[in-house]
């Protein structure tokens, strides 16, 4: 392993000094591919010690810079300096040499070995026999040395998401690497989550490893780096600025290069009738372990109701639930027809639009031409249909004018969906799902991956969707984009609804602790509030799991012992009280205080959370 | 150790349209190349080894139509196989559902299903083509029965399923219809026969002596359908869908099930039918060896094409050619050499339509 630098108090020191020697020195890095001018003559200096933030929107060549870097590609012109010697990289192994490491956004993880194991993939020692019990403890070693928090033996499916990114970190580590990469590293991680990585990177940092943190979110560029490089359609657009001087709109017109409006057109509605119910509906996953239990949703017209929560909680399963994708159990209402277990065809034409998480893999068939991925599904009506013909004409012509009225940018119709960008691959999918003047839209992860431009013009359209009095259905991970656009956010964890929260009491803190699976104590309401018929009695906090009920007796001993009252809190009404005597015991929750300041709450909550770990501890 | 220009393959965006033309025209030349090699290594002369094929194949209208009898039925299995591929469904069974048409069309003399005597020869001949198509269709049913329900590989299953096909052939010509011990059926009379054009000598003297049967214009009538099916139709449409990303189309409401069934269905027909031509038009019996591997030179027919209709016109008949010369010459295997080697050469060249081949030259060499 490579020597660490000495730890440094003073992180500042390393960019204030003149003389410090930068760990990585990028002078005109120019990279043609064929057409596009990936990186023209882009500079690009990291100091040791320092969180270097990279941003830009997607395609505006930080990916490939940082391929440069890791020695994938061979820029055309330009210099690479590391420590000030001069290199040339042929291949990645060059730049592991160097003490280059790149954690990916995709983790390269083997899900059945144990942490260690991985990390251990591709090194040269051991030579023959393995003695796992010595590596783990180097690795959990060095894991205390950056303050990581990981057991070792650990198999990887046994591990969040954020737990598997701290094992491609100190698996670079490990290779000693003293240069990190991360690219896009909180986009998996939930808000907790990623402020514990952001503490976890300030403490490498400060043990002297250098970092170049790509990003484009605005906010977390913000909050972890030192200095910032901005890029835009691979040209530098601002180089090593300290971020003190910019504000978010700024920083969004750096990237973008015009003013963006982060203030979307949102009307004052009230919600209409219920559009979409779901009663007890449970299914299991692909490895048939269960993924929903027990959820109850409803929706209205003219609603966008939030989905939120850390991936693979259920949200997946939940979607193609509705879409008819994923067998179930229980009841999926669409309109007053049952559609769970039906097959897609049939809620389609009841007026469900869907617009998928996988763009590629799901929502376009890449092979084929903007016209044959807008009549996907309205090939079998007029006036595309003739009989058994298929009038390419007319699919033309409408292909055509959605082209036009959603502004895909495509040479023309008859181009492949794959030539496309991801941000007019997604328009094309809404062009498709929402021309057909849906009941229900259901939208998952609607705007991850595309840029700041993008993100705003599909965020608009599901508004005016919402404006016309169409229920959507909006699972996402980005916690911005939910607030901004729901009027009610349920939150997911571990197949269940922990509860909903409408808009006007959103508390991104809230949020985030329900999405580790702490049932807020003001937060004992059944899950879908306006909710005009009784069938909401089974709430989403009936969950089976036993953890559960532990968490639900500390809510209820705490409220016990303070004064019960009988006002709900304003956060999450129940439209009525359910019949206590329908009701299993642990369902019935006290009133809480209405004169509970926030502080308070937060305190009842930091408790109710004690407990619960402490609770833990003891088993 | 550092090679000098390392290349690397990049993800092409726009092949031309006239590059899977010309790459099935460049592995069909240098299959010829290859084996032309390999023909001087034995101390041939290839020039002459393939002027004396030509000649054989396309020397004389009579040549021509011993042509047109051996790509009759890898027209019909090409168009099956070119259904079957665009869905992304391997069906390598033809061979299989080919005997199984033949001996479902056979069944109608040897049973017999209807009389042979008083029944109109087009009313057999109609009934022997249905019957070969069903045979055909069932047979294909069962593969695409097991990949829709259980999905079941259905290259294995189409493989496996040829050899039952040969041997349940192999039970009736032995045992039940064998004629005299012979490992055949006796001969069909006349009104069981596909017309052939020397069936027309008397009218048209130049026809005398040319077995060309009316199982091509069967042929061409279903290239003209299968056409309309792929690049008219909706169902085309749907098969397109699902071949390109079956997600995609199970997430548009497509029913991918069904229409694996029934592509392996009507894929499975088409060769049944030439099962039902050879028998009914070429040999007129049902016997052990009705086919050259017609079942899998029609997936290399189908390839070649690319899952063009019309151009397995072509292709059939530049198979068919290899056939007939393959008669003439010594060691008669070249043909299938330039078959297999034109395979190939094809599948590799997949990847000049998917990828642009990239030299990296390095920008600046740092001492």
């Amino acid at each position: 392993m490579r020597a660490i630098s000495p730890i440094k108090d003073e992180l500042m020191t390393f960019t204030e000094e003149p003389n410090a020697i930068p760990a990585v020195e990028m002078r005109d890095i120019t990279l043609r591919f064929p057409g596009v001018l990936a990186n023209d003559h882009v500079n690009f200096t990291l100091f040791p010690g320092e969180i270097h933030a990279l941003l830009g929107e997607n395609g505006a060549g930080k990916s490939t810079l940082m391929n440069v870097l890791t020695g994938l590609y061979k820029p055309q012109s330009g210099e690479i300096r590391i420590h000030g010697k001069k290199v040339s990289f042929n291949s990645p192994r060059d730049a592991i040499a160097n003490g280059i490491g790149m954690v990916h956004q995709h983790f390269m993880l083997v899900e059945n070995q144990t942490v260690t194991e991985n990390i251990l993939i591709g090194l040269d020692t051991p030579h023959f026999a393995l003695n796992l019990k010595k590596f783990d403890h180097e690795i959990s070693d060095l894991a205390d040395q950056f303050g990581i928090h990981i057991d070792p033996t650990a198999k990887i499916w046994q591990l969040s998401v954020g737990e598997q990114q701290r094992v491609e970190i100190l698996k670079i580590l490990y290779r000693g690497a003293n240069i990190l990469i991360m690219d896009e590293p909180t986009a998996v991680l939930a808000p907790q989550e990623a402020d514990e990585l952001i503490e976890t990177l300030k403490g490498m940092a400060a043990q002297g490893k250098s970092i170049a943190f790509i990003s484009h979110k605005l906010n977390e560029v913000k909050q972890v780096a030192d200095k910032l490089t901005v890029l835009r359609r691979g040209r530098v657009t601002a180089e090593r600025m300290d971020l003190e001087n910019f504000t978010r709109e700024s920083l969004a017109s750096l990237m973008v290069g015009r003013e963006v409006i982060f203030n979307l057109q949102k009307c004052e509605q009230t919600a209409g009738r219920e559009v979409l119910r779901l009663e007890d509906v449970s299914a299991v996953n692909n490895k048939n372990l269960p993924a929903l239990r027990n959820v109850d949703l409803a929706l209205h017209e003219g609603e966008i109701l939030g989905i939120a929560g850390v991936a693979g909680n259920g949200q997946s399963e939940l979607v193609e639930v509705i879409t008819g994708l994923r067998e179930c159990t229980g009841n999926v209402w669409l309109e007053g027809k049952n559609i769970a277990n039906k097959p897609p065809a049939f809620s389609i034409s009841h007026g469900l639009a869907h617009i998928p998480e996988d763009r590629i893999g799901v929502g376009s068939a890449p092979n084929l031409s903007l016209t044959s991925n807008i009549i996907m599904k309205r090939y079998d009506q007029k006036p595309v249909s003739q009989k058994w013909q298929l009038d390419y004409v007319a699919a033309d012509s409408l292909a055509d004018g959605l082209k036009t009225e959603y502004d895909i940018q495509a040479p023309n119709v008859q181009t492949q969906a794959r030539k496309l960008s991801g941000g007019n691959l997604q328009k094309l999918i809404l062009a498709r799902e929402l021309s057909s003047a849906p009941r229900l839209v259901v939208a998952m992860q609607p705007t991850r991956g595309l840029d700041v431009g993008a993100i705003e013009s599909v965020q608009q359209l599901l508004l005016n969707q919402r404006a016309q009095g169409c229920a959507i259905l909006l699972v996402s991970e980005d916690l911005d984009e939910l607030l901004s656009l729901s009027d009610r956010i349920a939150v997911m964890y571990e197949g269940h609804v922990v509860g909903t929260i409408c808009s006007g009491d959103f508390d991104i803190n809230q949020i985030g602790l329900m999405m580790t699976g702490t049932i807020p104590q003001d937060l004992k309401s059944p899950s879908s509030v306006e909710d005009s018929s009784g069938s909401n009695e089974n709430s989403s906090i009936s969950a089976p799991s036993s953890r559960f009920d532990e968490v639900l007796d500390h809510v209820k001993s705490f409220e016990e012992s303070s004064s019960p009252s009988e006002e709900a809190d304003q956060s999450v009404t129940p439209p009525e009280e359910p019949s206590e005597e329908d009701l299993p015991p642990s369902e019935i929750l006290p009133e809480e205080d209405p004169e509970l300041n926030l502080s308070e709450k937060e305190r009842v909550l930091r408790k109710v959370l004690g407990e619960k770990y402490q609770q833990g501890d003891v088993e | 150790m550092k090679i000098p220009y390392p290349v690397f393959l990049k993800r092409s965006q726009d092949a031309p349209k006239w590059m899977p033309f010309v790459t099935s025209v460049g592995a069909v030349l240098l299959a010829f190349i290859i084996s032309g090699i390999v023909l001087a290594a034995t101390g041939a002369n290839p020039l002459k080894v393939y002027s004396y094929f030509f000649k054989a194949s396309f020397g004389s209208w009579g040549a021509f139509s011993d042509v047109i009898v051996k790509a009759t039925p890898l027209l019909l299995i090409g168009l099956g196989c070119s259904l079957a591929f665009k869905m992304r469904l391997w069906n390598i069974g033809a061979e299989g559902q080919f005997f199984v048409g033949a001996f479902l069309a056979s069944a109608v003399v040897m049973v017999p299903l209807v009389n042979l005597e008083t029944t109109p020869r087009w009313a057999i001949v109609s009934l022997m083509a249905l019957l070969g198509m069903i045979g055909g269709s069932l047979y294909g049913f069962i593969p695409g029965f097991l990949k829709a329900k259980l999905n079941i590989n259905e290259v294995i299953i189409t493989l496996m399923l040829n050899y039952i096909a040969v041997l349940w052939n192999n039970y009736w010509i032995f045992g039940k219809w064998s004629e005299a011990g012979f490992q055949m059926t006796k001969t069909f009379p006349h009104s069981a026969w596909l017309p052939r054009l020397a069936d027309y000598a008397k009218e048209i003297p130049a026809f005398s002596g040319m077995t060309a049967h009316a199982g091509i214009l069967f042929g061409l009538i279903a290239a003209v359908i299968v056409y309309l099916i792929i690049y008219r139709s909706k169902w085309g449409y749907k098969i397109t869908l699902i071949g390109d990303n079956p997600k995609a189309a199970r997430y548009a409401g497509i029913n991918i099930a069904a229409n694996t069934i029934l592509i392996f269905m009507v894929s499975g027909a088409l060769a049944g039918l030439a099962g039902m031509t050879e028998v009914s038009g070429v040999v007129h019996r049902l016997q052990e060896r009705i086919s050259t591997s017609y079942g899998f030179s029609g997936v290399i027919v189908a390839w070649l094409a690319k899952l063009n209709p019309f151009a397995v016109i072509l292709v059939s008949i530049l198979f068919g050619a290899l056939l007939v010369a393959s008669r003439e010459i010594q060691p008669s295997g070249i043909s299938f050499l330039i078959q297999g080697i034109t395979l190939f050469l094809i599948i590799s060249s997949d990847v000049l339509l998917k990828y642009e081949i990239k030299w990296v030259r390095p920008a600046q060499e740092t001492a």
